[in-house]
């Protein structure tokens, strides 16, 4: 779509031509404009200081004021090493399948030397479980913290057997909640959590490769977890408005001219729309949590568990908070175009003290307000703009 | 073969051709891992592990990273990879010790204290803790993103890492930017 030259460019445009990301033509006509407009160029000028002020920071407050490391760095060189000696899968094999056959005690201890310990990105779930690399030279001190995949004993073979398993528990299902929650994995994104037949069941749909092997790297070590992926044409991207395109309504054209332009306008929807989809995906996380861990079911967590669950849901409701702020500073220009009263604090319904109850009206009001949001800037309601803009300031003002 | 490796004792027989592809490959990862160890080592303190932790979490990676070259991963970017990988790590790293409590180095006290910086004026100093300051006040994604970001990833690198898409990350960093200016 061409711009006139004349409208401003975006804040993320300039960032986004300081920082080569912009398509070649997009870039072109930023820097075409860049030369007409001197406020834009200033724009530009304030973003680098602020890119100066980030590296300053790294310099001299990272660089200069963040602990040492406290043992000097090993050589990567024996640990290296001990990988090239397990990348020889022929030999290895034979020589374990041979030592197993006739020598059971040395032959776990030869298994052991020839397995290679690979964990990360490339593990996947076909793999015999692996077995920590020989690495004594790279760890500078004894290993304390368990390493992530036990070493066998003697005399059990490299493929481990499980033996049966308690059922898995609310607290362990909790423990899969909070590793997503650790990779932002539980905000919208097509993941399923469940106990079934004694496992802590998660599945999803239409995940990356990538998005997967991290998924699995950070599920593999909880006990009592199955993974279950399903491949699907469908988009990583969640739902959301991206594909809403404002359109030219009657009602809009008052605030499109306060705001100074189509371009701007476009800029406030896609700020707000995007706001809210990001609120609504917290909204849905915390409801989610209080769907799975009812008061019945947080009464029999362990303390342990319970603080789990009691951080996890304020690290939501704390987002929350702070993304509502958000949604209602971007808000704010379209009610002040339209003459809308700009909502106070205040809502009618009353809040919940306990947060399972919160969680659900808290979603409950938050769907409300995208959806007024979306009939607003999206042109799906036929209604006057103004009548909208009040319902969207109410339901801005019962989000707390 | 005999022990040309690094004085290792006589180990699997490569051939000529692999072991000098795994000898070049050993250069590759060690010299990147002299570059940048400091700087993982740095971004997992940021991430909350303590600095035992992360040394040896930093340590960690670029053995993966040898290990996934090594299986033959087309590893475009080692340096993005590496931070991508740091990262996860330190956070399962952190999702497993929950009832530790993150490090935090004193940053705030350290550059109030003018002990510790003689060579910096008072207005440099006063500067230095306003940027703390602002650092510090900024949302966890948007701080992530100006780390990850200072180590010259780019935002479709940073948005793999934090599963968001590349155009939230310029959204994300341009707030940051902003808040720092602003502030200080």
């Amino acid at each position: 779509m061409e711009r006139a030259q004349n409208i401003h460019a975006s804040g993320e445009e300039l960032l986004g031509l300081l920082d080569g990301e912009l398509p070649d033509s997009e870039a072109r006509r930023v820097r075409a404009h860049l030369e007409a407009c001197w406020q834009c160029r200033e724009s530009s000028e304030e973003l680098q200081r602020g890119i100066a002020d980030a590296l300053l920071y790294r310099r001299e407050v990272l660089q200069g004021h963040l602990p040492r490391p406290p043992s000097p760095w090993a050589g990567l060189h024996a640990g290296m090493a001990a990988i090239d000696a397990a990348t020889q899968p022929s030999w290895a094999e034979r020589l374990s399948r041979a030592l197993r056959r006739w020598l059971p005690a040395t032959a776990a201890l030869a298994a052991c030397a020839a397995a290679v310990y690979e964990w990360g990105p490339e593990l996947t779930r076909n793999e015999p479980a692996a077995v920590a690399v020989p690495a004594p030279a790279v760890q500078p001190r004894a290993v304390e913290t368990a390493p992530e995949r036990a070493l066998p004993g003697p005399g059990v073979p490299t493929l481990p057997q499980r033996a049966p398993q308690p059922e898995a528990t609310p607290g362990d299902e909790l423990r899969v909640w909070r590793a997503l929650r650790a990779l932002n994995a539980d905000l919208g994104e097509p993941v399923e959590v469940k106990r079934e037949s004694g496992r802590v069941v998660v599945s999803a749909t239409g995940l990356s490769p990538a998005r997967r092997d991290r998924l699995e790297e950070a599920l593999d070590s909880l006990p009592r977890v199955e993974l279950a992926w399903t491949a699907s044409p469908a988009a990583e991207t969640r739902p959301g408005h991206a594909d809403v395109r404002v359109s030219a309504r009657a009602g809009l054209s008052a605030i499109e001219e306060r705001l100074g332009g189509r371009a701007a306008l476009d800029r406030v929807a896609d700020r707000v729309l995007l706001a809210s989809d990001d609120l609504l995906a917290r909204a849905h996380a915390l409801h989610r949590l209080a769907e799975r861990f009812p008061p019945t079911v947080e009464a029999r967590l362990s303390a342990e568990e319970q603080d789990m669950l009691a951080a996890l849901v304020q690290e939501h409701r704390q987002a929350f908070a702070e993304q509502s702020v958000e949604l209602k500073q971007s808000v704010r220009p379209v009610l002040e175009a339209l003459e809308a009263a700009v909502p106070g604090p205040a809502g009618q319904q009353p809040v919940s003290s306990v947060w399972q109850e919160h969680a659900r009206q808290s979603l409950a009001v938050t769907q409300q307000l995208d959806r007024v949001l979306t009939a607003l800037l999206a042109g799906e309601d036929a209604g006057p703009g103004e009548a909208l803009a009040a319902r969207v300031a109410a339901a801005l003002a019962e989000v707390r | 073969m005999t022990g040309k490796l690094n004085g290792e004792a006589a180990t699997a027989p490569l051939s000529i051709a692999g072991w000098n592809n795994a000898m070049t490959l050993r250069d590759e990862v060690a010299q990147l891992y002299e570059e940048a160890r400091e700087d993982v080592y740095r971004y997992l303190l940021t991430l909350g592990l303590h600095p035992p932790q992360a040394q040896e979490a930093a340590q960690d990676v670029f053995l993966r990273l040898y290990a996934a070259l090594r299986k033959g991963d087309d590893i475009r970017n080692r340096r993005a990879w590496v931070f991508r990988v740091a990262h996860n790590h330190g956070l399962n790293v952190r999702a497993r010790e929950a009832r530790a409590t993150p490090f935090a180095p004193e940053l705030e006290a350290q550059l109030s204290d003018p002990g510790q910086g003689p060579e910096r004026t008072l207005i440099e100093r006063e500067r230095l803790l306003c940027l703390q300051k602002a650092v510090a006040s900024l949302s966890e994604q948007q701080r992530r993103c100006l780390h990850l970001r200072a180590e010259g990833l780019r935002y479709p690198e940073i948005g793999e890492v934090l599963g968001i898409s590349p155009s939230t990350v310029g959204e994300f960093l341009r707030r940051a930017l902003v808040r720092l200016r602003q502030r200080c």
